[in-house]
C-alpha cells in the first residue's frame, strides 16, 4: 500500500512547486517590467486588479503574482481533499474541508 | 526602494526563508524585525510582506520536502483546522488579556521546551510493521544515513489541543505557530524531529492564508516589496532543506533548542518594553 502514499505526497509537491514556479514566474515578469519603467507603488484594489492586468501595469503583475502564491496552499489543501475522497479516506476529506470552512470564516470575521 | 535597501531586502528575507524553512517556523519572526529595525521599512508594509514570506517559506519548502517523503500529511491535515481555529479564538482573546503577561507566560514555556528539547533524548516508538507507513503512522527515508525510519504518532488529542494552544498564541502574539507545533509533534507526539520541522513547514502556509487574503483584499500588501520578500525566502526556502538534509535529527535538535532560546528571550524583551515588534 506504499504507493497510495507515495501518489498523494506526488500530487502535493506538484501542485506546491508548480504554485511556486508559476508565482515566482509572474512576480519576476513584474518587477523587471517595473524596473524598465517605474510609477507609483502603491497597492491596487482588488476591483481593480482585471483593468490594471489589461493595461499592462506592472504593479498589477506584481499584485497577480502575489495573488498565485496566496492561492496556492488553498490549491494544496483542495488537492489533497480529491486525492482523500478517491482513497475513500473520509475522515481526512472532512478535515481538508474543515480547513476551508475556517479559513473561510476567518476571512468573513 | 533604492537599490541598496531592495538587496538588503533580499539577502534578509532569503536569511529568513532558509532558517524559517529548516526548523519549521515560516520566517515572520525574523522577517519583520529585519525589515523595520535593520531596513527602517514601516511596520504596516513589514506586517503584509512578511505573512506573504511566511506562505512563500512555506511553498517553497514543502514542495521539497513533501517530494522527499518528509512531511506527514495527514497528521498535517488533522492539525491545520484546529490551528487556524485558534488563532481566530486568539485574535478575539487578544483584547482582553495583557500582553505582557502573555508574552512572558509564553517565553517560560518556550524555555521550558528548548531544555527538554537539549536534555532529553527522542522518544519516538518505532512502529512494527513496515506497511504501517501509509496511515498516521509513517515512515521517511533519512537522506543523510540512507536508513529508513519508522515511527508512530500517539497522544493525538494532546496534538490537537496542542495546535489550537499554538494557534492562540500566534493569533494573540503574532508569533508563528510553529514555535508551538514542533515540540507538540517531537516531544508528545513521538514524531521523528525532521518530520516535525517538515511537517509543520507544510501546515504554516495554510495558516498564514487567511491572514494574508484579508491584507491583500485590503490593500495592505504592498506589492513591489512583498514580492521582493517572497523571492528572497523562495531562495532561501530552496536551501534550507538542502542543509537538513545533511543534518542528523539529533543535531537538529538542539539547534531547534537554541531557537527556542533566542525567541523567549526576544518575547521576554519585548514583554519588558525593551524592544517592540517581534
Amino acid at each position: 500500500m506504499e504507493d497510495v502514499d507515495r501518489r498523494l505526497d506526488r500530487y502535493i509537491s506538484l501542485v506546491l512547486r508548480a504554485g511556486m514556479l508559476l508565482s515566482v514566474m509572474v512576480m519576476v515578469a513584474g518587477l523587471v517590467l517595473f524596473i524598465l519603467s517605474p510609477g507609483p507603488v502603491e497597492s491596487i484594489p482588488i476591483e481593480h486588479l482585471p483593468g490594471e492586468l489589461m493595461s499592462g501595469s506592472p504593479v498589477a503583475i506584481i499584485a497577480l503574482g502575489i495573488l498565485l502564491l496566496i492561492i496556492t496552499p488553498l490549491a494544496r489543501v483542495i488537492a489533497a481533499a480529491v486525492v482523500f475522497a478517491v482513497d475513500r479516506e473520509y475522515l481526512f476529506v472532512a478535515a481538508s474541508l474543515a480547513v476551508l470552512a475556517v479559513i473561510a470564516l476567518a476571512i468573513a470575521v | 526602494m533604492d537599490l541598496l535597501i531592495t538587496a538588503g531586502v533580499l539577502l534578509a528575507s532569503a536569511l529568513a526563508g532558509i532558517l524559517g524553512s529548516m526548523f519549521g517556523l515560516g520566517g515572520g519572526i525574523l522577517i519583520i524585525p529585519l525589515l523595520t529595525l535593520g531596513l527602517g521599512i514601516d511596520m504596516k508594509d513589514a506586517i503584509g510582506a512578511s505573512l506573504i514570506g511566511v506562505i512563500a517559506s512555506s511553498t517553497g519548502a514543502a514542495g521539497r520536502y513533501v517530494g522527499e517523503g518528509l512531511v506527514n500529511i495527514r497528521l498535517g491535515m488533522l492539525m491545520e483546522p484546529a490551528t487556524t481555529l485558534g488563532s481566530i479564538a486568539g485574535a478575539f482573546l487578544a483584547i482582553y488579556l495583557n500582553q505582557s503577561i502573555l508574552a512572558l507566560v509564553f517565553a517560560a514555556v518556550l524555555l521550558y521546551s528548548a531544555f527538554y528539547m537539549y536534555k532529553r533524548p527522542e522518544l519516538t516508538v518505532h512502529a512494527r510493521r513496515e506497511d504501517l507507513c501509509q496511515y498516521l503512522d509513517s515512515c521517511y527515508v533519512d537522506r543523510r544515513t540512507g536508513e529508513k525510519i519508522e515511527y508512530k504518532v500517539h497522544n493525538l488529542r494532546r496534538g490537537l489541543l496542542a495546535s489550537f494552544a499554538a494557534g492562540n498564541m500566534s493569533g494573540m502574539l503574532g508569533v508563528g505557530g510553529g514555535i508551538v507545533k514542533v515540540p507538540a509533534m517531537n516531544v508528545w507526539m513521538g514524531v521523528p524531529m525532521k518530520v516535525a520541522t517538515a511537517t509543520s513547514n507544510f501546515m504554516i502556509g495554510v495558516t498564514a492564508v487567511a491572514g494574508a487574503i484579508v491584507l491583500y483584499v485590503n490593500g495592505l500588501v504592498s506589492p513591489v516589496l512583498a514580492a521582493t520578500v517572497a523571492l528572497g525566502v523562495f531562495a532561501g526556502a530552496n536551501i534550507g532543506p538542502r542543509l537538513v538534509r545533511r543534518t542528523a535529527g539529533r543535531t537538529l535538535r538542539q539547534y531547534f533548542a537554541l531557537v527556542l532560546v533566542a525567541i523567549s528571550a526576544l518575547m521576554a524583551l519585548e514583554a519588558f518594553g525593551i524592544m517592540g515588534g517581534a
